[in-house]
């Protein structure tokens, strides 16, 4: 039979231990907590090396399987790593999850896939680092597979780049070839190059293309990354954190423009009261009871200082923001209504305990973001509520979270639906929730920039037949054969 | 020469003013710096002159451009697309191929002033892009090429490493939307483009086809033609209006308050690579360079002979290694503290400020001619002509290293005087993104009127890639071309298999010139 | 001094094409519309017109890789060779795109294939009638108003120009006026004023307009006249730079806004009129950065290191730097209730009036649009009326201001010096 000699040959590439296809284990690559419409995985196999991850690609091909990627642990919440066609495969590289080198001196972390945050914060902290990372990621959240998304980062300051902190990859195409982007590329092998002072730092090139660029964004759909190089900040040495509360997203903005355009705070974002609460409190009632004391929204900027010189860092940053709150009308405190600067403090730069925040108030969540600019961000949300409204979506269910990125060009927008995914009535309605406002926003001209789920569908249909078209010439390149999570974003199943 | 009936379709789009087959016209499109090192490398006669378009094409706009690439592929003509058109990467690259001049399209479209980013046509310069935006308190990051070239050309297809690189990164990571004539004729749009008339994102949906446009090179004109594009800016720490007094060339510019040049000054390679790493993650400065001790004179020089004089001065026992620092704040807190914080680490690693200390004053136009990148320029008053070898980007360890690999290759060729003779020393290091990454060239001097001097330096060039394979160096500039991908290729993860597949994809015809690109097959 | 193209084949090989020579000198560039310094290449767009373009073609002609054509000439002489070019390429370069552009015309006209049919007829009407204008020699003086005297045997000639004399006579008027009131001892050459030869050597006639420069100092000598007053820019850049340049001259050349700013400054000329106007100044480029006499430069290149030679002694190098540029200012500033405003291309990176170089003869639509553009620049500084010290600049700006229906006025710098002095013509 050609799946087993297909499953015979995974076995021989990574041993029997590391391919599984018991159904439990099946079940729980299958399904996810999003509104993908999944197929259940044939087996999953654990690769633990680059090579490996060659082999199983090549014969994957032979065979005719399809490859889904997948480096993070539970819970998962977007439906790309479910397999959405028949004779799918789950690529689980977790067991990819060395910590190869952390470069103090160059501000760069190796990794393989399989590295957590909550497995690498700590190193990375004790070398003196501090990672460019998304707002409390679950425990479980692969580093390199949260740079692969280009999810939203904290810190807008250090993001000069869409691509941030993403560097350097070495990936396995679809064509089962190893390659490697960025400086480390080559010339030479990479202990020649850290030989020669490089530290796989440049993600650029090499030469005349970027193709880390591809590989983010891709679901998985162009090639199997086995490792990244991430850059990192140093850990400041002293810190203080501001609150700004307001019952008007607008009231927010000038004073968010002034900090922005001068870089003058590290994480910078806005969370609405539902949000914060779940981000503090790990139960229903808790998140609950303290929603409804905080104010409608919630700015949250924090200022560091490093060295010897981290007091006057400190001063100068303080003074100058308070300049800026002073000229916008923006009140900056350190508590609010009872949560302090500490509280919030503690959690940044960390990975989520469990429960997974977003899981905490209902058990499931829908997210709903994409890219624009700040300015807009109040009109996005009025729209939404609008939509919540109509269908009498309870507000005390709805979280908002607002991460300027890019030093201030754009801004990530995310409206949080939390459900009770055990109950019909409250999926149902959140699903169309979701798809009724995300159609909305597109309509606004909110950018979805990393389509998930049953929308992505309506985004590429909006999108001009010359962007899928290209998009297509890629994949047709780097996968020739759709052997990569098909079905997903713009490529088709077969 | 053209078809007949190519050229009156030609003319049809653009007008019969705008189209021309003059050939004094056109040799002012084949005529092009360094046109003469590539021929001598490839054992030609040096000359600027290089081929010959068959016409020069002057578009108005991107429907206009669009039809003239269509007109291209239906007939099976070349061509290639400059902005100023700065060097032979802009040239046509063989004969069959049309220029096309978008000097036409120069408007600056939108500068949205909160969401800090410029959208412009391709013949907006990088001088009339920073003088609007100084007015807004912005400003934007500038190609070291200079305030006369092309930011876009820059963002989009070229290099992109810059003077004021610390505080601004570099061209290739400062990309927003772009608007894109394929090689096809199709219109490609990036990013939110894809959803909307803005211009804040270039990425997605989904992958990027950034990735595709350019790597750490632009794609010189091979992969059709960039329309308009959004790039990042930053603020300006200084007043809204751009004072320089003074009459040619004793120009002076009034020094904002809270801006402060260094120049630190350290004893050898060691500290100064101490001081470099620890400046850059101080996040203090608008400007982190490095030059030689000619370089210093030079830069801070209006003249030659003002040049020579310092040189001849004891500049040469006085400066070792070195790298200027712009302090450049917004406020008197953030300047206080950024100089004291430059203070702190000087002394820690054993450096000295030679202003401070008298060696070296840096005349108030240096501070202007930095932020407008003018400070390069200054070689050519010695020679009216240089290039660089190396460049490739990577750490500012690895930057050093190349300086260090670099010196007995280059006096080697200085001893037989191919080449200027700067003791090998010459150099420009800029760090990026506050010390995140570095390059190092080696500007070099040559004579573009004698045979021997072109083909020495590209001898020299040669060398100096080699050595950048044998010692995993990086991969410099100007490894763009059929020749230069299939040597560096084969120890870079075979990558010219790659680019020539997405060459093949996207420009099926073959019709945007590959010479500084790569073409489809070997 | 270089009298061939090929004199200037080394030169010309270290243009890099950097395209610095379209755009004023980029420490000056204040806004993207006021950014450009050359007419020719905004208007007609290819690089061909550009200084550093016309330095391309002059070595492709060396090289024998062109020959003359219709529209090459069109490239040649859609020009006004205003120099503007050539100090923005010398904030970095030592390259001369202005002698190049000035060599390749006259490289041109010595072929046959130039000048253009507009400038041979005027050369002819030069000949015939010592001016370009067609008039009639006779009546040069014509402008002269009966109750104005000056003395016939000075040695300080008002050389009035043929422009002045014949298409901008108020200012002649003006001059003569303003000499009269502070009883300057000077003498006016009537007719013995010929053509200075600008229109000639300006579009490359180099061979007729030396021989009229000989004649001319001949008869200044034969005049006694030690010095030479003009209100012309291109009578004064010719006589200060070119003629001696090409000829011995002992004559002194001073403009008339000098010799104004001198008057004012050792108290001969007093203004106590009110003027209240605002005004904004426009630099004539032969009176600010073409104003620069040639020194001749006999020296070596001296090998400093290797491939590094520099000039021994060193050359003077011509930036435009010591034009006649603080004086006109000057002047205006000393006009009591007059508001000087500048524009933001001034001094030796003003842009052109657009009239030089024969194009006005040649090309009058392209003359026309280049003053376009200046009276632009003059009506954003908000400034009532646009003031020079040039009669060819007058007429195109003048021209360009009734074309477009401004209310902008124009005066030339006497014509408001006499009316704060009180006088009138």
């Amino acid at each position: 039979m050609v799946g087993s000699r297909f499953f015979d040959g995974l076995v021989e590439i990574v041993g029997r231990s590391n391919v599984s296809r018991e159904p439990g284990v099946l079940e729980e690559y299958s399904r996810d907590i999003s509104f993908t419409v999944s197929k259940k995985a044939l087996c999953v196999v654990w690769p633990r090396s680059v090579d490996e991850v060659s082999r199983i690609v090549r014969l994957a091909a032979e065979y005719s399987f399809k490859l889904v990627p997948v480096s993070s642990g539970k819970p998962r919440l977007r439906g790309d790593t479910t397999p959405i066609v028949d004779n799918s495969v789950i690529v689980d590289l977790s067991k990819m999850n060395r910590i190869i080198r952390i470069d103090r001196k160059n501000r760069v972390v190796m990794v393989e896939p399989g590295v957590t945050f909550s497995q690498l914060l700590p190193e990375a902290n004790k070398h003196g680092l501090r990672l460019l990372m998304p707002l409390l990621p679950k425990a479980s959240k692969s580093v390199l597979a949260s740079c692969l998304e280009r999810e939203p980062v904290t810190m807008p300051k250090y993001h000069w780049d869409s691509s941030d902190p993403l560097l350097c990859t070495e990936v396995v195409f679809g064509t089962g070839d190893v390659f490697r982007t960025g400086a480390a590329a080559g010339p030479g092998t990479l202990e020649e190059q850290l030989e020669s002072g490089g530290a796989q730092k440049s993600p650029l090139g090499p030469t005349q293309f970027d193709p880390f660029r591809i590989l983010q964004g891709a679901q998985g759909t162009m090639g199997i990354v086995t490792w990244a190089t991430v850059k990192c900040e140093v850990l400041p040495s002293a810190r203080k954190l501001f609150f700004a509360a307001s019952d008007l997203l607008e009231n927010f903005l000038d004073f968010a423009y002034g900090v922005l355009r001068r870089r003058l705070g590290d994480e910078f974002f806005i969370l609405n009261n539902v949000n914060l609460a779940t981000v503090l409190r790990k139960e229903a009632s808790d998140i609950h009871s303290l929603s409804g004391v905080l104010p409608k929204w919630i700015l949250v900027l924090c200022i560091s200082g490093h060295g010897k010189l981290a007091q006057d860092e400190l001063e100068y940053l303080e003074g100058d923001i308070r300049d800026i709150a002073g000229e916008t009308g923006v009140n900056l405190l350190s508590e609010v209504n009872g949560v302090s600067n500490g509280e919030v403090l503690g959690l940044l730069g960390r990975s989520c305990e469990e429960p997974y925040w977003k899981l905490r108030l209902r058990g499931g969540c829908q997210e709903v973001f994409f890219l624009t600019t700040l300015d807009k961000t109040p009109e996005f949300h009025k729209m939404f509520t609008r939509i919540a409204d109509e269908e009498r979506f309870p507000p005390e269910n709805l979280g908002v979270y607002i991460q300027p990125l890019v030093q201030g060009c754009n801004c990530h927008c995310e409206f949080d639906i939390y459900y009770n995914p055990q109950d019909t009535m409250e999926t149902n309605r959140a699903k169309y929730l979701y798809m009724r406002t995300s159609e909305a926003l597109l309509k606004m001209g909110a950018f979805f920039s990393r389509p998930y789920g049953p929308f992505t569908e309506v985004v590429y249909r909006n999108c001009p037949p010359e962007t899928v078209a290209a998009l297509r010439k890629v994949k047709s390149i780097f996968d020739p054969e759709n052997l990569l999570n098909p079905g997903k974003l713009c490529f088709g199943g077969v | 020469m053209l078809d007949r009936e190519v050229y009156r379709a030609l003319e049809k789009i653009v007008g019969s003013e705008n189209i021309t087959e003059e050939p004094a016209i056109l040799d002012t499109y084949a005529y092009q710096w360094c046109t003469e090192v590539e021929k001598a490398s490839r054992g030609e006669e040096p000359s600027r002159f290089g081929h010959r378009p068959e016409a020069v094409v002057l578009p108005c706009c991107t429907s206009e451009v669009q039809a003239i690439v269509k007109i291209c592929n239906q007939y099976g003509i070349r061509f290639k697309a400059h902005s100023t058109g700065l060097g032979v990467w802009g040239a046509v690259s063989g004969p069959g191929t049309i220029q096309l001049d978008l000097r036409r399209m120069n408007k600056i479209l939108e500068i949205n002033e909160k969401n800090m980013y410029a959208v412009i046509e391709p013949y907006v310069t990088n001088a009339q892009l920073q003088s609007e935006l100084i007015k807004r308190g912005l400003n934007h990051h500038m190609q070291g090429a200079g305030p006369q070239t092309s930011p876009l050309a820059s963002h989009t297809s070229m290099v992109g490493p810059g003077f004021t690189s610390a505080s601004t990164g570099f061209s290739g990571r400062n990309v927003l939307a772009v608007e894109w004539v394929l090689p096809t004729g199709e219109i490609l749009r990036l990013g939110s483009l894809n959803c909307s008339e803005e211009w804040f994102s270039g990425d997605g949906p989904g992958p990027s086809l950034r990735g595709v446009m350019r790597g750490f090179m632009g794609a010189y004109g091979g992969l059709g033609v960039f329309t308009k594009c959004a790039i990042k800016l930053y603020p300006w720490p200084g007043p809204r209006e751009w004072k320089v007094s003074g009459v040619i060339p004793n120009y002076e510019f009034e020094v904002p308050p809270y801006w402060k040049m260094f120049v630190l000054n350290f004893p050898d390679w060691d500290s100064f690579e101490e001081a470099y790493y620890r400046i850059g993650e101080a996040e203090v400065s608008m400007m982190a360079m490095a030059s030689s001790q000619e370089g210093l004179a030079t830069m801070f020089s209006n003249t030659r002979e003002q040049t020579i004089e310092k040189i001849l001065s004891d500049l040469m026992t006085k400066v070792q290694r070195y790298f200027i620092v712009l302090v450049a704040a917004h406020t008197e807190r953030e300047f206080k503290y950024k100089t004291k914080l430059v203070n702190e680490i000087v002394k820690e690693t054993g450096g000295e400020d030679l202003v401070e200390k008298g060696v070296v004053k840096p005349p108030s136009i240096s501070y202007a001619e930095g932020v407008r990148n003018m400070l390069g320029s200054h070689a050519f008053r010695f020679t009216s002509c240089f290039q660089s070898t190396h460049g490739g980007m990577d750490t500012i360890s690895m930057a050093i290293n190349i300086a260090k690999v670099n010196v007995p290759i280059k006096r080697k060729y200085i001893e037989k005087e191919l080449i200027g003779d700067d003791r090998g020393e010459g150099m420009w290091i800029t760090f990026y993104e506050q010390g995140h990454f570095a390059h190092m060239e080696i500007p070099t001097i040559y004579d573009p009127a004698d045979p021997e001097s072109c083909k020495g330096y590209a001898d020299y060039s040669m060398e100096c890639n080699k050595a950048d394979i044998e010692h995993s160096l990086g991969i410099p500039f100007f490894i763009v071309g059929d020749r230069m991908h299939d040597m560096f290729g084969p120890h870079c993860c075979n990558y010219q298999n790659w680019l020539r597949k997405i060459k093949e994809a996207f420009d099926p015809n073959c019709v945007s010139d590959p010479g500084h690109y790569i073409s489809p097959k070997k | 001094m270089a009298t061939s193209l090929s004199d200037y084949e080394k030169l010309m090989a270290g243009c890099i094409r950097c395209s610095n020579c379209k755009f004023i000198p980029a420490l000056q560039v204040k806004s993207q519309k006021f950014s450009a310094i050359c007419p020719a290449i905004e208007r007609y767009n290819f690089h061909a017109y550009s200084g550093g373009g016309k330095m391309i073609i002059a070595q492709a002609m060396l090289k024998n890789r062109i020959q003359y054509t219709e529209e090459l000439l069109k490239v040649i002489y859609r020009c006004t060779a205003c120099g503007g070019c050539d100090i923005a390429c010398k904030f970095f370069f030592e390259l001369e795109p202005l002698e190049v552009i000035l060599e390749l015309r006259n490289h041109c006209v010595e072929s046959g294939a130039g000048p253009m049919p507009q400038h041979k007829k005027y050369i002819e009407s030069i000949k015939i009638n010592h001016n370009p204008y067609g008039e009639n020699h006779e009546e040069r003086l014509s402008w002269l108003p009966k109750n104005t005297t000056f003395k016939e045997d000075s040695d300080t000639a008002y050389f009035v120009g043929c422009t002045t004399s014949y298409r901008r006579r108020e200012i002649a008027q003006a001059t003569a006026k303003i000499f009269d009131m502070v009883d300057l001892d000077f003498t006016i050459l009537g007719p013995e004023e010929f053509c200075c030869g600008s229109p000639l050597l300006r579009i490359g006639d180099r061979r007729d307009a030396l021989e009229l420069m000989q004649k001319n100092v001949e008869k200044l000598k034969n005049h006694g006249i030690k010095r030479i007053v003009t209100s012309c820019a291109g009578c004064y850049s010719m006589f200060k730079v070119e003629y001696p340049r090409y000829l011995k001259t002992d004559f002194q050349v001073i403009h008339t806004s000098e010799l104004l700013d001198n008057m004012l400054k050792n108290g001969k000329l007093e203004l106590d009129k009110e003027v209240p106007l605002k005004v904004t100044y426009h630099d004539p480029c032969h009176l600010g950065r073409n104003s620069e006499p040639y020194t001749p430069w006999q020296g070596q290149m001296v090998k400093v290191v290797s491939r590094v030679y520099i000039p021994v002694p060193p050359k003077a190098i011509r930036r435009g730097t010591n034009g006649v540029y603080e004086p006109p200012r000057n002047v205006l500033r000393s006009i009591p209730g007059l508001q000087l405003i500048e524009m933001e291309r001034i001094k030796e990176y003003a842009y052109c009036c657009g009239a030089g170089g024969g194009v006005k003869s040649a090309f009058p639509d392209f003359a026309l649009w280049t003053a376009s553009k200046r009276v632009e620049e003059a009506k954003s500084t908000g400034a009532e009326a646009l003031v020079s010290c040039c009669p060819f600049c007058a007429t195109n700006l003048k021209d360009a201001i009734r074309e477009k229906g401004e209310k902008m006025k124009f005066y030339d710098l006497t014509e408001l010096v006499l009316k704060s002095m009180g006088g009138s013509t």
